[in-house]
């Protein structure tokens, strides 16, 4: 049992006053009267009689007195452990900036005090969660140091990011009622008026750091280029070369300097040779040596295959501009991703082809809007019909989910097909329209090639920052892929409707691989706000000790004894009452 | 006699100046004396007239009436008497209690009575009831010459009066002095005291504390003639009871006192003090007369 108030104790003063004043006030007065025949029938104060008033003052002293020591002990507000204790909840940091500092890194120190309270509370029930950019639950429920050692090690600060607010309420609706929160981390709490439950401790110490904050590789038929963005965390100028390094050529680094001032930032270029791989930017050591290397891979666009059976010449020859404007088709009649046709499509076509039917109609009527544009579709995106006439035929209605419409008439239209098929209808008389003059018109045909570009197997982007979900398509007929993360896990992934989301939890060079063919993918730091490691500090906010958080897993026990102080109460109410009646019959 | 007593004697006696005792209606039988008393007697004093009944003295036929109004008429004389007055002072303990006024008061109305009965030409003497009714010395003096009176009995007067009981004057008046404080019976006590007096007169004298004790919560009440102890709850209900049974008790003697003929006052020690020795009960009551020498 615990007293949340022990200094309510100090009421137990009352006790021997109150005997004090019982006894002084009780003490009999001698008095010398005439004779005594008189007082025969007085009331006896201590002798004589029955029982009841024999032990008549002392049991209403006793009464009162336990009546105030019941009230005292209920001021104390004592608890008693209800079964099993509240849950310890521990928010562990898992921002990369935890790292910082090498052998005394907040991680490790964090880790250590981690370990020492634990082994003060052997029995408490911990539950772990690591704050990333989303909370997570790290392992089961364990107690004391030895159980929690293996779930730490699973805590290795690589997230990009942390949301340790977030964190705490999962902790709050996770523990329950009664859990403690602990969050640990390497910065103070942005409110530093901690209170109730939750506990901070900050385990970090200011340091300069200097880090490649961004980067990207953008790739051409005459040679790649990177640009490497290196920022200056500190508060005195540094000088640093940066390195760009072909991991999978035989190509020497390239090198620049930089000096950077205080909390400056400078985009460094790098010319690479066409056809290399993988490179790899990185800075010297510093305090955090996580966000000194960026990996980059080239980024390919490969271009999508379009099957063009257009009768119509006008149209045709507008979308053979159209189609070479946006210098991501390769008109070919093999294997086509996209057909785009007048009549009907090709009986055969491979099963991940497209198709964009274009309905000439003979009556038409020229519209001028207003268009109705469906502008969560990708096919939309940039599209300003302002001045457009539109000629085609009321009818008969195009079929599919309207994209683009006239008023109540569909003039674009996509329909879903499975295995990722997608069909598109579109109703247009070029003669009587300016569509086809207009930017829209290979504004238009750049978004159908991006849409069905964003199909082709292969992730969506080569390089991504840590912590990024990577989207990679794959074809119709891969069920499962093997993933491979940089550090050289392997793991099996199922393919739903030929997507696939790898998160981007370590940085380096992911690889999935299929039957015939390996994507790939690489993640960099790139998180400045992680890289600043100027306000970090350590420190302890908010205490346990406080009146909510020691109240965490105990059953009161106050409202008992308040109970029990009324019932004396009432009994003494009725023994007064009594001996009152006794006294005056 | 110890300075108090004596100052207390004196004081009543100087307040007993100014009063003259009263013969009472009820005279003693007695063919002589220095009082004329207010009933008929063999005096030279012409008191009344009556008829004539069978058996009178024939020399008191009033033969003058007889002429004028042919009737038969006695001729009544005012008795002559020459009354005493006996002092019966109870001598306990419970007269003298501590911290109060109640032996001044007690000897004082005794020096009053002695001086207002030797006012009025009256013979007394003082008693005092101890272990035995026994004289005052120099008790039949005035009571400045009293000697020694000592309240210190650890008996009861009525045992005194009972088992030996004082020789007082026959048909002369009687004044007992006493708190009345005694479980008995009174018809008992008052009975022999009246047997032969032509008139008793009790005087309860009582201290404020027995009138009305105050309020006093536990309290240990000792007795102060037994010595014995006892652990009470004074508070207002206990008071008002012990007010009860007191006016029970008075109501008591009163009766028994009515069933002797005698007289039953009562007076409270401190009040009498603090009123100058007013006794205007005793004279209302046809006790005492204001002096005029």
């Amino acid at each position: 049992m615990i007293f949340t108030l022990p200094w309510a104790f100090l009421g137990l003063l009352a006790v021997p006053a109150l005997a004090a004043i019982y006894l002084l006030r009780s003490r009999s007065r001698r008095r010398q009267v005439s004779s005594l025949m008189l007082w025969a029938d007085a009331t006896r104060a201590h002798e004589g009689g029955r029982i009841l008033k024999t032990f008549h003052l002392p049991l209403l002293l006793i009464l009162e007195l336990a009546a105030v020591a019941l009230l005292v002990l209920a001021a104390t507000d004592p608890r008693m452990q209800a079964g099993s204790p509240g849950p310890l909840m521990v928010v562990l940091d898992d921002s990369f900036s935890m790292q910082a500092g090498g052998e005394a890194s907040p991680r490790r120190r964090a880790g250590q005090a981690l370990e020492a309270l634990l082994r003060d509370e052997p029995d408490t029930p911990v539950r772990f969660l690591v704050a990333g950019r989303e909370p997570q639950l790290l392992g089961e429920r364990v107690r004391g140091a030895d159980g929690a050692a293996e779930t730490l090690a699973r805590w290795q600060c690589l997230s990009p990011g942390t949301d340790l607010e977030r964190a705490a309420a999962l902790a709050a609706q996770v523990g329950g009622p009664h859990a403690r929160i602990l969050v640990v981390t390497d910065h103070p709490p942005e409110d530093p008026d901690v209170r109730g439950r939750v506990r901070w401790r900050a385990f970090g110490h200011g340091r300069p750091n200097l880090a490649i904050v961004h980067a990207a590789r953008s790739t051409d038929p005459a040679g790649d280029r990177c640009l490497v963005e290196v920022a200056n965390f500190a508060d005195r100028p540094r000088r640093a070369t940066v390195a760009v390094r072909p991991e999978e050529s035989d190509g020497s680094p390239a090198r620049q300097r930089v000096a950077l001032g205080p909390g400056e930032r400078e985009a460094l270029l790098f010319d690479l040779p066409p056809g290399g791989g993988l490179v790899r930017a990185v800075l010297p050591d510093d305090a955090l040596g996580f966000d000194n290397v960026a990996a980059l891979l080239p980024e390919e666009t490969p271009p999508v295959r379009v099957r063009l059976a257009v009768a119509n010449e006008p149209l045709a020859g507008a979308l053979r501009r159209g189609l070479d404007a946006t210098g991501r088709a390769r008109l070919t009649p093999h294997r086509p991703h996209l057909v785009i046709t007048d009549g009907e499509p090709p009986a055969t076509l491979p099963p991940e082809a497209w198709t964009m039917r274009i309905t000439v109609d003979a009556e038409a009527e020229a519209f001028v809007g207003p268009y109705v544009l469906d502008r969560s579709h990708p096919l939309c995106t940039g599209l300003d019909f302002g001045g457009v006439i539109w000629a085609a035929d009321r009818t008969p209605p195009l079929p599919g989910r309207p994209v683009v419409s006239v008023g109540n008439v569909p003039l674009v239209t996509e329909m879903r097909r499975g295995g990722g098929r997608r069909e598109f209808r579109l109703r247009l008389r070029p003669a009587l329209s300016n569509l086809t003059q207009s930017p829209n018109w290979p504004v238009l045909l750049w978004n159908l090639l991006a849409c069905r570009a964003g199909y082709l197997p292969g992730p969506e982007r080569a390089n991504v920052r840590l912590g990024a979900t990577v989207i990679l398509t794959l074809p119709a007929d891969v069920p499962e892929v093997e993933v491979r993360s940089p550090d050289g896990r392997t793991r099996q992934r199922a393919v739903h409707d030929r997507r696939l989301a790898v998160q981007a939890t370590r940085p380096g060079l992911y690889e999935v691989r299929s039957e015939g063919a390996t994507h790939r993918f690489a993640a960099s730091p790139l998180a400045p706000d992680e890289s600043n490691l100027r306000a970090c500090e350590a420190g302890e906010w908010g205490r346990w000790d406080q009146a909510d958080a020691t109240r965490t897993g105990l059953r009161p026990l106050g409202w008992m004894a308040m109970l029990a102080a009324l019932g004396v109460f009432v009994g003494h109410l009725a023994l007064a009452g009594r001996s009152a009646k006794e006294r005056n019959p | 006699m110890d300075r108090p007593s004596r100052d207390y004697l004196l004081a009543g006696k100087r307040a007993g100046a100014r009063y003259a005792l009263l013969a009472p209606k009820r005279a003693p039988l007695g063919p002589t004396g220095t009082h004329l008393a207010n009933r008929p007697g063999s005096s030279l004093e012409f008191m009344d007239h009556r008829a004539y009944h069978a058996g009178d003295d024939l020399r008191h036929i009033d033969w003058s009436a007889y002429a004028r109004t042919d009737r038969l008429s006695i001729k009544l004389y005012r008795q002559e008497i020459n009354p005493h007055v006996d002092l019966l002072l109870d001598g306990s303990r419970s007269m003298d209690l501590t911290g109060t006024a109640k032996a001044e008061a007690a000897l004082g109305l005794a020096a009053l009575l002695a001086t207002a009965a030797e006012g009025a030409g009256f013979a007394h003497r003082a008693w005092i009831g101890t272990e035995r009714w026994q004289p005052v010395p120099n008790g039949t003096a005035d009571p400045a010459a009293w000697g020694p009176i000592a309240l210190e009995a650890v008996r009861n007067p009525d045992e005194a009066v009972l088992g030996s009981p004082p020789r007082l004057a026959p048909r002369g008046m009687r004044f007992l002095l006493s708190d009345l404080l005694w479980l008995g019976d009174p018809s008992a006590v008052l009975a022999r005291l009246a047997d032969g007096a032509c008139r008793l007169v009790v005087l309860q004298v009582l201290a404020r504390a027995d009138a009305d004790p105050p309020p006093s919560g536990n309290t240990r009440l000792v007795d102060c003639e037994s010595g014995q102890e006892r652990e009470v709850f004074a508070d207002a209900a206990a008071l008002e009871r012990y007010r009860h049974r007191l006016g029970r008790h008075q109501q008591h003697w009163h009766r028994a006192a009515r069933q002797v003929g005698a007289t039953l006052a009562t007076v409270v020690a401190e009040n009498l003090i603090a009123g100058g020795w007013d006794v205007q009960d005793l004279v209302a009551e046809g006790i005492l007369e204001v002096s005029h020498r």
